[in-house]
């Protein structure tokens, strides 16, 4: 007998996200373009419910016979997600409406988009994450080129989706791989599976795309471009809650399905990870667009998460938790520093053209550079201890060269975020900026409080939900 | 004792009136000259009733008591009266605590008295001599700064806050000296006074972390207390414990005694804040700053911060020989050096400066034999006198609009009788004329004589280098007297050269006052009185001058001084020099008088009735004049020897850097980053089949990686 409500509570969060879509659906089709801007809170405040949701159930359970489990760890992911999500959401509405672009598709794409972060977390089974993956990738295509009058826009779709169905096709095939060489699409199952040569190349291409997933090296490839041209709000949600999910999938596949094979793929994840940040940090030094650059940034600091994977499950997983849910504010925190950042005109883009904020808007300037003192790392701010967990994991762990990289590579990095400071302190003010919404201005303070400064104070407790958090894992 | 409420308002309040000078432009000039004044003279008032009211309280003290021949024998083991009132924990990392905190005793009741009251008076003094400058604020906040650091370092009761204040007097001195920072003098010799108290700061902190490393603690409490009962102590990475007296510690490469190498490192430190020998050059050079300040600071009380280390740290010094026996070498070698520099400089205020680097020197050779309380008594009277001098001398430069040069004085008495009084008797003070076995005397009297009688006892009782320290104090006292003489005759005495002169010859502050100008083509260039402002406290200093000596003699070095200074300054038990003074031959009670009478009447021949002949001995050039005017060539061979091969050290590490560490460092990571992230950025050539390359490449490797360790393992 199954228990019915046990089943509801685990896939909760989910089963509200889709229904809401679906009603949104009606909703939108009855209403039409009076439900676009209202679709935009109605989707946001879904979505925090929906992290609400999956902190109610915090402990986890199982559904489906095994389709889904959750657990603490991805539990604590779902959370950080959501809220992030909706975030996101909230401060599109803005940009959207100026661009002339506002549709309600656009909430229930992010809905749908977040719905598929759900299910890959949530997944136990190869079936559920590929389809996870799929509904997360689709959704994200249609969203890169929303703006489709662009041209940039359209061609960033185009590209993203073209690569993400190669990435995709080597997923599946590494998952099918598995699946024939073990026997079963169950994590459990394949973990307790006799590892041949033949589940290890699928391992592999599994890997592959899964790397894509996250954007680290060298399939990062696609990252720039689609960062540069896709909508910047779509960007701040990609660059925000899907990194975050897409992250702890790829840590919840190596560590709960190929745990006990970690030595045939810590290399492999090593090398990914140190070439994600030399590839991100030397990468963001040339570039004058500030959405490529953050893209960059990202990419870099995919690699900074993977070391912590690399150190596997028992010293990883909670560092990896706490420099992501820190790096993923500071992300969206910046990425609305460039929504914020707007002439008469169209939107700024280039750095140069940040130049005089701290005269034009002291607050804007502080709060963003308090952000990008906690990206790059540097101490008192919060960013700093999210990299000193994942660096002294990968020193426990006995990672040095990559530990090594990931020093000086954050050396490297501080001269593209220096630079960002430089020119929003010292450099001469080009031009008057225009009024920001009240949405992204909160969004920026937010973040700011909360990754340069509030997690200051409260590192430790999060480090101590994060680690035990991490404790599901095991469990 | 007063209540904490005041005493916490005579150390703190000073620095929190200092912060006004932050908002002058909102509040104005007036207000922020009003608020430091106001605050820092009844910071001196209360100060002065605390010390009268605890010298008072002493009972049996009328002032003219007979001297006690049978002085109480050196009670080992007696109750130190103090009282901390703590303000708030500072540093607290395992056993290194230090608290901000005021300690009252008998030490910082006296430095208290000294520094608002001095500090007040110039304040006070400051509102006319300043009365052109356009940064008044400026002015008034950096003197309550550094009124307030140097009540931090004298209030301390840790090495911490100490080296706190001791920097922030540092600090404010720097300001001070640089206050008319527009001219490049006092720009050079701002920086000058800062370099050198490096040299002197870094033995300071040095000593700080060895009494650390020895005694795992810088409170004075019980760093003290273990020296005063020779407590075994375990010093950092030390198995053993060792009586601390006889504990031996590793310097360098030497096995050394460690209150000796302490003593030594921590003299260093004073000897840099005191100006004493080796690292005095900076204290004629921070003249370039105006008078008050010289009065205050450089001569009065900053300087003196040296001394009232020594004293604080009397228990460490009476069980070290060599630290003691160099504080006496130094001392007595800078009073007798800068008495004889002193004699030959024609800038009125660098006379009165060599004059304060002396009068320190007494001080500390005092203080190296063992009679801490003459220092401090020396210390005492002498801030009277010194900021006296200085003062009086600020009113003739300020009388003879910017003049000082000596050599263009002269007749100066008619036109400015008060100033001319509180000279005199600034003079006599400080040359110390009174009557042995009387209680007739000027304070410098009392104070000094104390000092060669101590010091006599003690090169008697064979302490280390006490007979030279006397002769060369018995000689520098003969100098004394000849220059402070030459300073008066030449000042206010004789033909008026100044009005051969135009006095705009040498008016570098003129330019610096843009209404200066206006101020001194106004008047006709004839000397004139100063006002009232300046006068009140020449007035009252010149009361400290007369009667500061007499009335606390019996107190600080008589009979009554083991109840006066009740353990804040410790003796030894076997260290009887203060009452062994009473013992020395008549004769040496007598030659402090005839040797300044000498220097009298040698100085009143030659610059009074004779006036060519020192010209004459100035002009013909003569190697001691020449070597006495130039100041031994101090400055000379410092600049060949430590500035030049400084310099040189620079450039060798400098071009070193650049071409080498810079070029393959920095520069050269620089120049690969940059162009890595050139090739990087050219990989994205935006074409889909080239990324799509990449990622199918990338499964190949890394399939083919696990390949071959797939096949290494089999």
């Amino acid at each position: 007998m199954i228990d019915f409500t046990a089943m509801i509570l685990t896939v909760g969060p989910e089963l509200w996200l889709v229904a809401i879509a679906l009603i949104g659906v009606l909703v939108g089709a009855t209403l039409k373009d009076r439900f676009n801007s209202v679709s935009i809170k109605f989707g946001a405040l879904a979505l925090f419910a929906a992290a609400a949701f999956s902190l109610m159930n915090y402990e986890g359970g199982e559904a489906f016979n095994g389709l889904v489990r959750t657990n603490t760890f991805v539990n604590f992911a779902k959370f950080v997600s959501y809220v992030l999500a909706g975030f996101a959401l909230l401060t599109s509405e803005g940009f959207l409406k100026r661009h002339g672009t506002i549709r309600y598709e656009y909430s229930l794409l992010i809905l749908l988009a977040s719905f598929g972060m759900g299910m890959i977390l949530s997944a136990a089974d190869l079936m559920t994450l590929y389809m996870g993956v799929e509904t997360l990738s689709l959704s994200s295509y249609v969203l890169a080129a929303f703006h489709r009058d662009s041209a940039k826009a359209s061609e960033a779709g185009l590209k993203y989706f073209v690569l993400g169905a190669l990435a995709s096709g080597m997923l599946l095939y590494g998952a099918s791989l598995v699946y024939g060489f073990s026997g079963s699409t169950e994590y459990a199952v394949i973990a307790a599976a006799d590892p041949s040569i033949g589940m290890m190349f699928g391992m592999v291409l599994m890997i592959v795309g899964l790397a894509f997933k996250v954007s680290a090296a060298p399939m990062h490839i696609w990252t720039p471009d689609v960062y540069e041209g896709a909508p910047t709000p779509v960007v701040a949600f990609f660059a925000s809650a899907p990194k975050m999910a897409s992250m702890v999938v790829f840590a919840n596949v190596m560590f709960t399905m190929f745990g006990d094979v970690i030595d045939q793929w810590q290399l492999i994840i090593c090398i990914i990870a140190g070439l994600s940040m030399i590839v991100g940090s030397l990468g963001a030094l040339t570039q004058t667009n500030i959405k490529r650059l953050l893209g960059y940034s990202s990419i870099a600091n995919m690699g900074y998460a993977l070391v912590a994977v690399a150190a596997g499950p028992e010293l990883g997983a909670g560092p990896l938790l706490v420099f992501l849910t820190l790096y993923v504010i500071a992300s969206l925190g910046l990425f609305m520093g460039v929504l914020a950042m707007r002439r008469k005109g169209g939107m700024v883009e280039g750095i140069n053209e940040l130049g005089g904020l701290m005269r034009k808007r002291p607050v804007l300037a502080i709060a963003l550079s308090i952000l990008i003192f906690s990206m790059a790392g540097l101490p008192p701010f919060g960013g700093f201890f999210g990299k000193w967990e994942v660096l002294s994991a990968g020193v426990e762990a006995g990672l040095m060269p990559v530990v090594i990289i990931l020093v000086l590579a954050s050396v490297v990095s501080l001269g593209y975020y220096l630079r960002l400071i430089k020119i929003m302190w010292f450099d001469e003010p080009t031009e008057r900026f225009e009024a920001v919404d009240g949405p992204v201005t909160i969004t920026v303070l937010l973040a700011a409080l909360i990754a340069g400064i509030l997690f200051l104070f409260f590192i430790s407790a999060l480090s101590g939900w994060a680690g035990t958090a991490a404790l599901g894992l095991a469990g | 004792m007063l209540p904490d409420i005041l005493i916490l308002y005579i150390v703190l309040a000073p620095g929190l009136v200092a912060l006004t000078g932050l908002a002058h432009k909102q509040i104005g000039d007036k207000i922020v000259m009003g608020l430091t004044t106001a605050v820092v003279l009844s910071a001196g008032a209360l100060s002065l009733i605390q010390l009268f009211a605890y010298v008072a309280g002493l009972g049996g003290h009328t002032g003219t008591e007979e001297h006690h021949a049978s002085l109480v024998a050196a009670t080992t083991g007696m109750e130190i009266k103090q009282h901390v009132i703590t303000l708030m924990p500072w540093i607290s990392v395992g056993e290194f605590q230090a608290n901000w905190a005021i300690r009252v005793d008998t030490l910082s009741i006296v430095m208290m008295a000294v520094i608002t009251g001095v500090s007040g008076l110039v304040h006070l003094y400051s509102w006319g001599y300043m009365s052109e400058d356009p940064h008044k604020a400026r002015f008034f906040s950096y003197l309550s700064l550094f009124t307030f650091m140097m009540l931090m370092l004298v209030t301390a009761d840790n090495f911490i806050q100490l080296f706190f204040g001791w920097e922030g007097v540092g600090l404010a001195s720097y300001l001070l000296i640089g206050f008319w920072y527009q001219n490049k003098a006092p720009n050079d010799a701002s920086i000058k006074a800062f370099v050198t108290n490096r040299v002197g700061d870094f033995g300071l902190a040095l000593g700080i972390m060895a009494v650390f490393f020895v005694f795992r603690s810088v409170e004075f409490g019980p760093v003290l207390d273990a020296v005063r009962n020779n407590v075994a102590v375990v010093p950092v990475g030390f198995t053993e414990a060792a009586p601390v007296r006889d504990l031996m510690i590793p310097f360098l490469h030497w096995n050394l005694n460690a209150l000796e190498v302490i003593g030594v490192l921590l003299f260093i430190g004073a000897m840099g804040k005191s100006a004493q020998f080796f690292l005095h050059v900076w204290l004629p050079d921070a003249m370039e700053g105006p008078t008050p300040v010289s009065a205050l600071i450089h001569a009065a009380t900053m300087v003196t911060a040296g001394v009232y280390l020594v004293c604080l740290l009397s228990p460490i010094y009476e069980y070290t020989f060599w630290a003691a026996g160099m504080i006496t070498i130094v001392g007595a070698v800078t009073a007798l050096y800068a008495a004889t520099v002193g004699m030959a400089q024609n800038d009125i205020k660098r006379v009165i400066a060599y004059s304060t680097c002396s009068q320190l020197g007494y001080m500390f050779f005092v203080a190296g034999v063992g009679a801490y309380e003459a220092a401090m008594f020396h210390l005492f009277t002498h801030a009277f006198f010194k900021a006296l001098l200085f003062l009086g001398a600020g009113s003739v430069i300020h009388g003879m609009h910017h003049e000082q040069d000596m050599r263009r004085m002269g007749g100066l008495a008619k036109f400015m009788p008060l100033t001319y009084a509180a000279m005199m008797i600034g003079t006599i003070a400080i040359i110390g004329l009174g009557i042995p076995h009387t209680q007739i005397g000027f304070a410098g009297f009392f104070s000094k004589d104390a000092i060669l009688e101590s010091t006599f006892a003690a090169g008697q009782s064979k302490v280390m280098f006490g007979q030279v320290a006397f002769w060369f104090g018995l000689i520098a006292a003969f100098l004394t007297s000849f220059y402070s003489w030459r300073l008066i005759y030449m000042t206010f005495h004789g033909p008026k050269t100044w009005e051969a002169h135009d006095h705009h010859d040498n008016h570098a502050l003129e330019d610096v006052h843009g209404v200066d100008e206006a101020h001194g083509h106004a008047h006709d260039h004839t000397p004139h009185e100063s006002p009232l402002v300046m006068l009140v406290p020449l007035g009252l200093l010149s009361l400290g001058a007369i009667f500061a000596g007499v009335y606390f003699y019996d107190a600080f070095v008589d009979s009554n001084n083991e109840t006066f200074w009740a353990g804040a300054i410790y003796r030894a038990a076997e260290n009887h020099v203060l009452h062994d003074r009473h013992n020395v031959p008549e004769w040496v009670l007598y030659a402090p008088l005839v040797v300044t009478i000498a220097g009298f009447l040698i100085a009143t021949f030659t610059y009074y009735f004779n006036r060519g002949v020192g010209k004459r001995v100035a002009d013909s050039g003569g190697p001691l004049h020449s070597l006495f005017y130039n100041k031994w060539y101090f400055d000379e061979i410092y600049q060949a020897t430590l500035i030049k091969g400084s310099a040189m050290l620079g450039n060798l590490f400098w071009k070193a850097d650049k071409k080498i560490i810079d070029g393959i460092g920095p520069d050269g990571v620089v120049a690969v980053t940059k162009a890595s992230a050139g090739r990087l950025s050219k990989m994205h050539t935006g074409y889909l089949y080239h990324y799509a390359f990449v990622i199918i490449g990338a499964a190949l490797v890394f399939g083919g990686i696990l390949w071959l360790r797939a096949g290494g393992a089999n």
